[in-house]
Order: structure tokens, then C-alpha cells, then sequence
């Protein structure tokens, strides 16, 4: 759009500096993934919507405390946004996100040719997560997107604290191993 | 110093208690080893965030954060947590739910899901508390099910069943603890009624005890009689 994109580092030292341009650019260019993990993770499009607000506030006042070698800025962001949305979620208790096919079902509703192209594109890291016994899926999933505890996870499924610590490890590996080879 | 290596899995994807969670991030600003690991795990778990399939945000989206950001602090939105904000209290009790739920689909009726939301809530109040806890799974043909043993510091124990179904005409479910030498101590005993997921007393203190076990028995005191149910491990 501009002659130069920013990096992220530059973009984050704009936000710091509070020049509103750089949060446009920093929206343009993980809002939607914002967007899609608050969807993913409340299932509502205001709420999801909200919390990426929230976010987006956050980040534009907190710029001044973010830390390159702490994460990048899309994992800094990406974690207001997973925290925010987690916390609305734990605060309700009518709803809480199916497995991920429930997702699929759901976006297929506001399906755009952009849309496909997307999914798509990452059907790879889906084939990737296929692949896990489902145990080990779930119970990623169930913490990541359902916000889920060790404590609860360990009720939930029925396991000790320990099988569920160790699926999400062995879990994760096996998804590191898989992503290596995932263009 | 000790490492967080142990719990990272559980720290990238989001799944420590938030006070908990603190604790590993705190670590990981002096620990160069465990930061190089968190961060390995955390662009696996980016992946996750590239699988979602969702519709894209509003349009409008935009020019309210940006309007937004244009105007001094407004109050009502927090501070910029660490990594975390508040203890979770309800989580157990949705989870409970979703069980419910996942369990009997659409038939479920309204006033049952609402009585069922009411206790899960408690539960989750109760579960939220620290303390310890013993996982006891189901044998033989009583496999699948289970109960996780909560004994939060200062308050009495209890467990939370899951899968549990009625006893048999005649019987009562009991629960026993059982110390290190082998002597089984009753607790309280119970029918099971409706519902995928309850909570009972253990109606003892558990301190001095390392195991715990249900069993079915046909006399609500005295000793052991019935067969096991499901019992813990012992630690
Ligand atoms: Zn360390």
C-alpha cells in the first residue's frame, strides 16, 4: 500500500512512539488472524469482535512494554488477543467451542472465494493436526481454543494430570516434526 | 533455579491457571534455555492460529479500533496484563456442561440444563480452589469412568464423578480412603442419579491418607464388602 512496509520491529517502535498510522498498519496485517483466533475461540461474531478491539486498544497502549526478545510482534499480539478472548470465555458458561470440524461447518456459512483460497492454503497445517491420534488433538485444541486448564482437562477427559500434560507434549512434537515438512 | 521445561506445553497453550502462568513467564525473562524452548513450542502453536477457517472481520472493524485508540484512555478497559488477567472460576462448570451437552445432544431439556449449569458452577468454584487432587479411573467393567478427588486446602474434600451411572437396585456407591498401610477407611456412600457429572463429599479428612477408591456396597457402614469400582493410583 505504502512505498515501504515497515517491518515488524519498526512497526512496533511507530506504536511505541503512539503514531496512530502504524496501528492501521499493524490491523491490516494480523486483524484478521486476530479475528479468526477470537471466532475460533468464542464462536460469536460480536464477541470476537470486541475482543479484538479490546486487543488492538491494549497493544496500542501497552506498546510501550513490549520486548522483541520476549516474541515477535504478531506472538505479543496474537497472545492479547488469545488471553482476552479466553478470559470472556471462562467468564461464560453457556458456551463452549466444539472440535475443530465445528468451526469449518460454522465458516463455511461467510464462505468468499478469498475464503477458499485461504482454507486452502492451510489445508496443510489441518492434515498436519489430522494426523494426531485424538486424544492428542483434543486435548490441544481443548486447551487452545476452549481455554481449557490442565485441572479441567483432566475432568473433562476423564485422564490424571500427567496423560494430559504428556498428550499435549507428545501432541505438539509430533505437530513441530509435521509442520517441518509443510511447504 | 528451577526450570519451567515442565510446564511449557501447558504455558504455550494456554492452559496453566493464570497465577501459575505468571510464574512461567516470570522464569522465562532470566532463562535463555526455556525461553529458546517456549518460543520452538509457541511457533508450533501459531500453527494452530493458521488452521482457523473463519469469516473475516467486519469492515467497520478498522476505523473503531483506530477512532478508538484516537481518544484518551477510556475507562472500563484493563490494564495490559503480563500474560494473564483473573482467575478462571467457571471453567469446569462449562466444562461439565460441554460433557452434558456432547452426551445427549438437542433432547437435553432447558430446565435440566439450567439446573445442570447451577451445579457446575459451584463445582467450578469449588475446583478452582488450589489443593490437592487424586484421579481415580473405572476397572474392570467399570472402565470409562471416573473421579477426580479434590481436597482444597481448608475445606472439605469431595469428588467429581464422571460417566457414573445409577447404582443397582439395592447398592450404594462408597467412597473409602486408604492409608499407607493398607487400612480402608469409609467415607460417604450415595446412589447416582441422573446426569453425566456430580459431585459428592467425601465426608472424611483426607490428610494421612495416599489412595482413595469407590466401591458398591449393599450396607450403608461396616466394612469393605462390595467389589472396586475405580480407585487412584497409588503416589
Ligand atoms: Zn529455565
Amino acid at each position: 500500500m505504502i512505498e515501504q512496509e515497515p517491518t515488524d520491529d519498526g512497526l512496533m517502535a511507530e506504536l511505541a512512539a503512539q503514531r496512530l498510522p502504524a496501528l492501521g498498519t499493524l490491523y491490516d496485517r494480523y486483524g484478521r488472524l486476530a479475528y479468526a483466533l477470537a471466532y475460533r475461540i468464542l464462536g460469536e461474531a460480536q464477541a470476537a469482535e470486541d475482543v479484538v478491539h479490546d486487543a488492538f486498544l491494549l497493544a496500542w497502549r501497552g506498546a510501550g512494554s513490549y520486548r522483541r526478545e520476549r516474541g515477535n510482534a504478531r506472538g505479543w499480539l496474537l497472545s492479547i488477543v488469545h488471553h482476552r478472548a479466553v478470559d470472556v470465555l471462562r467468564r461464560k458458561t453457556a458456551f463452549r467451542p466444539a472440535p475443530l470440524e465445528a468451526a469449518e461447518l460454522r465458516a463455511g456459512d461467510a464462505d468468499t472465494a478469498e475464503e477458499a483460497a485461504r482454507n486452502v492454503e492451510h489445508q496443510g497445517v489441518r492434515r498436519v493436526l489430522e494426523t494426531l491420534p485424538e486424544a492428542q488433538r483434543r486435548t490441544i485444541e481443548l486447551a487452545y481454543f476452549g481455554g481449557y486448564t490442565q485441572v479441567e482437562l483432566a475432568a473433562l477427559m476423564g485422564v490424571p494430570l500427567g496423560t494430559v500434560k504428556g498428550r499435549m507434549r507428545i501432541g505438539l512434537q509430533k505437530m513441530r516434526r509435521a509442520l517441518e515438512h509443510v511447504p | 533455579m528451577s526450570h519451567a521445561i515442565d510446564d511449557l506445553e501447558l504455558y504455550v497453550l494456554g492452559a496453566l491457571p493464570r497465577d501459575a502462568e505468571r510464574v512461567v513467564a516470570d522464569h522465562l525473562t532470566v532463562c535463555v534455555e526455556c525461553l529458546t524452548e517456549a518460543r520452538a513450542l509457541e511457533s508450533t502453536v501459531w500453527a494452530l492460529q493458521d488452521a482457523l477457517p473463519a469469516p473475516p472481520p467486519p469492515a467497520a472493524l478498522r476505523d473503531r479500533i483506530l477512532a478508538a485508540a484516537d481518544r484518551p484512555a477510556a475507562a472500563g478497559l484493563p490494564a495490559l496484563p503480563g500474560r494473564h488477567v483473573s482467575a478462571s472460576t467457571y471453567a469446569l462448570a462449562a466444562a461439565v456442561l460441554a460433557l452434558a451437552v456432547l452426551s445427549v445432544g438437542a433432547l437435553r431439556q432447558v430446565d435440566t440444563l439450567r439446573a445442570e449449569i447451577d451445579e457446575s458452577r459451584a463445582i467450578g468454584l469449588r475446583v478452582s480452589q488450589p489443593g490437592k487432587t487424586w484421579y481415580m479411573s473405572g476397572i474392570d467393567r467399570w472402565q470409562g469412568i471416573g473421579g477426580m478427588l479434590y481436597a482444597p486446602q481448608g475445606s472439605p474434600a469431595f469428588v467429581v464423578f464422571h460417566d457414573l451411572a445409577p447404582a443397582p437396585q439395592g447398592q450404594i456407591y462408597t467412597i473409602w480412603l486408604v492409608d499407607a498401610e493398607g487400612r480402608w477407611v469409609r467415607g460417604s456412600s450415595f446412589a447416582a442419579g441422573e446426569g453425566r457429572v456430580r459431585m459428592v463429599d467425601v465426608g472424611v479428612p483426607v490428610a494421612g491418607f495416599d489412595r482413595c477408591a469407590v466401591t458398591l456396597e449393599t450396607r450403608a457402614e461396616g466394612k469393605r464388602e462390595g467389589p472396586i469400582v475405580m480407585q487412584s493410583r497409588f503416589y
